[in-house]
């Protein structure tokens, strides 16, 4: 098993967000957290990545705790947030850099593979741009890039196709199955199922902070018949 | 929104969330720091006004200082805000009225500290120059009406059209921009104590930098390294402050000797690294800040390989001064050892307190938010 969550409740302050949520991701396995805007998707995740404390229930990932061991715990996250953020003064290149030192990743192995992917984002020949010069689609590309190069076990997708191109949307669930294929997981939030619904093995359906529905993808329609494309966009 | 009393109603908003970082700038030993500073500022003028040579050059250089007062200048504020074209383009009466108003108050501003300025080289223009108090007042007059002329034609300038078809048409897009510059430039001061919201800082490469950057000491031990040099070098901020402080310390320098010049060199060295400190958690807004596998001993350890060379230098710098100034190994010696006890407190024991206690307070303000 990868991550754990148990009897999840929590949110910002004495704001109760998230009720009772638990769900379990295996090796190798997508999770798509699906719900309309406001329905909890983004909180579940600060409360994982440990942005927010749970008021009750239990998260691991593969065992560990963030409370008991933090460090360890960290390293096994590679997060693409909603909101692409960069450090204003580095590079695209020293952000690969960075990354690659933080995560204690081989130099030689993790420069190819981001060579690599730059190439598949056209972002090649981009390396010596700071973010002020990207658009916000470049952006999540750069984001991207730095999850990919690292060799953790767990991904955590938020909202990952707000943005991109069509062809970057491609060239991301290439990149997913292929790492699915090796074992990692991936929790990955959408408002819109239909992209996904080919690479998810899972899904929860968030409704108010609640676990509206969970099951296999391909059950999604027959589980959530209310959440109609129309309604979902 | 009263559109009536806009310029009361912006300086008043203005200075309530000034006086809220205030409180955080002049909350700390600085302020002791600064007193004293200000305390052996004034003694060291004093020293130069008894002893300065009346010559044609010490006259001369007067003059030249009585200039540079007029180039030390506040941008001209006008409290415009990005949204004001849009929404009181349809009544730009109100927003001229802002705009002339706010140009009169920093015109005013910027009169009082042309005259606070002169009134400091009173003592030194009686020396030098005239012993009569009448042309001392018109002197001080004349600068200050030409100050004031100075900002007026300066807001002018922002705000009118280059073009003679514009008429008096005004640029309120570089009115914003300039008051978006000018706020800017204060919040970035307030944010070297506090982290201010929204506030980005410039960035500038300085590629001449890079080969330092990447060969500085502890790199490859500590991931976080890289990051904290580059930032320093890169946001003008950090840099800045270093920048000032030594240049200020190469003043002291000149006009002290002595435990009054070991002194005043180790309160500026503790500035300097109470200013530089904030560096350690000047990404805290980006989520990768709190997602990056470090602990909190290798973010003390990162800040100390990246503050200690520049102290360093500092150090040399300061200690060849005093001994340009005067030639004693006594006082260089006093200097180096004074100076490498105080910076080696300030970084193995000072900084790595409030850098745990920083963490730990952002740790348990994250699980309990």
């Amino acid at each position: 098993m990868t991550l754990s969550v148990k009897n999840l409740s929590g949110g910002y302050g004495q704001l109760a967000v998230l009720h009772d949520i638990s769900f379990d991701i295996q090796a190798g396995e997508l999770l798509a957290l699906v719900g309309l805007n406001g329905s909890g998707k983004s909180t579940t995740i600060n409360h994982i990545i440990g942005l927010l404390a749970p008021k009750q229930g239990q998260i691991t990932l593969n065992g560990v705790t963030l409370q008991a061991d933090p460090v360890n715990y960290k390293s096994q996250i590679a997060y693409i947030p909603e909101q692409p953020v960069l450090y204003d003064e580095l590079t695209l290149r020293e952000h690969l850099a960075l990354t690659i030192d933080v995560y204690g990743l081989n130099e030689e192995t993790a420069w190819q593979r981001a060579t690599s992917l730059l190439h598949t984002f056209r972002l090649d020949n981009k390396l010596d741009w700071f973010p002020t010069h990207f658009s916000k689609g470049m952006r999540q590309k750069v984001m991207i890039v730095m999850a990919f190069i690292t060799d953790a076990p767990f991904f955590i997708i938020d909202e990952p196709f707000l943005g991109l191109d069509v062809i970057a949307v491609n060239d991301l669930l290439t990149l997913i199955d292929a790492r699915k294929a090796t074992g990692t997981s991936f929790l990955l939030t959408t408002h819109v199922l239909t992209t996904i619904e080919n690479h998810a093995d899972q899904f929860i359906y968030l409704r108010d902070g609640q676990v509206a529905a969970q099951g296999a993808a391909q059950d999604f329609a027959t589980l959530v018949p209310d959440m109609q494309p129309n309604e979902v966009n | 929104m009263d559109k009536r009393h806009l310029f009361q109603q912006r300086w008043t908003q203005q200075w309530r969330l000034f006086s809220k970082y205030l409180r955080y700038v002049f909350n700390d030993h600085a302020v002791l720091a600064l007193f004293f500073l200000l305390g052996a500022a004034g003694l060291a003028y004093r020293n130069l006004w008894q002893h300065a040579p009346i010559t044609l050059g010490t006259k001369a250089l007067l003059l030249i200082i009585l200039v540079i007062t007029l180039v030390i200048f506040k941008t001209p504020a006008n409290f415009l805000k990005p949204a004001d074209p849009v929404f009181l383009m349809g009544d730009e009466t109100a927003l001229r009225r802002l705009f002339r108003t706010a140009t009169l108050y920093s015109a005013v501003i910027n009169g009082v500290m042309q005259f606070i300025m002169t009134l400091l080289l009173w003592p030194m223009m009686f020396r030098l120059l005239t012993p009569y108090l009448s042309v001392v007042i018109l002197v001080t007059l004349v600068l200050v009406i030409t100050k004031i002329i100075l900002t007026i034609t300066a807001a002018k300038r922002i705000a009118m059209y280059r073009q003679a078809e514009a008429g008096d048409m005004i640029d309120w897009r570089a009115l914003i921009a300039n008051e978006e510059k000018r706020q800017n430039s204060i919040l970035a001061f307030f944010n070297l104590f506090i982290d201010v919201p929204g506030q980005r800082p410039s960035i500038k490469r300085h590629r001449w930098a890079d080969r330092f950057i990447h060969n500085w000491p502890g790199h490859r031990q500590n991931p976080l390294v890289k990051l904290m040099v580059t930032t320093f070098v890169r946001q003008s901020q950090f840099a800045g402050v270093w920048v000032r402080l030594t240049a200020i310390g190469i003043v002291a320098g000149l006009v002290t000797t002595g435990w009054l010049q070991t002194a005043l060199y180790a309160i500026l060295m503790y500035l300097i690294v109470l200013q530089v400190l904030p560096l350690v958690a000047s990404h805290q807004q980006l989520v990768f800040d709190h997602l990056f596998p470090v602990t909190i001993g290798q973010r003390q350890q990162a800040f100390r390989f990246a503050i200690t060379p520049w102290l360093v230098l500092t150090i040399m710098i300061w200690s060849l001064v005093g001994f340009a100034t005067t030639p004693s190994v006594t006082l260089l010696l006093q200097n180096v050892i004074g100076l490498v006890v105080v910076g080696g407190i300030l970084v193995f024991w000072y900084t790595n307190r409030r850098i745990a206690n920083t963490f730990r307070r952002r740790n348990s303000r994250a699980f309990t938010k």
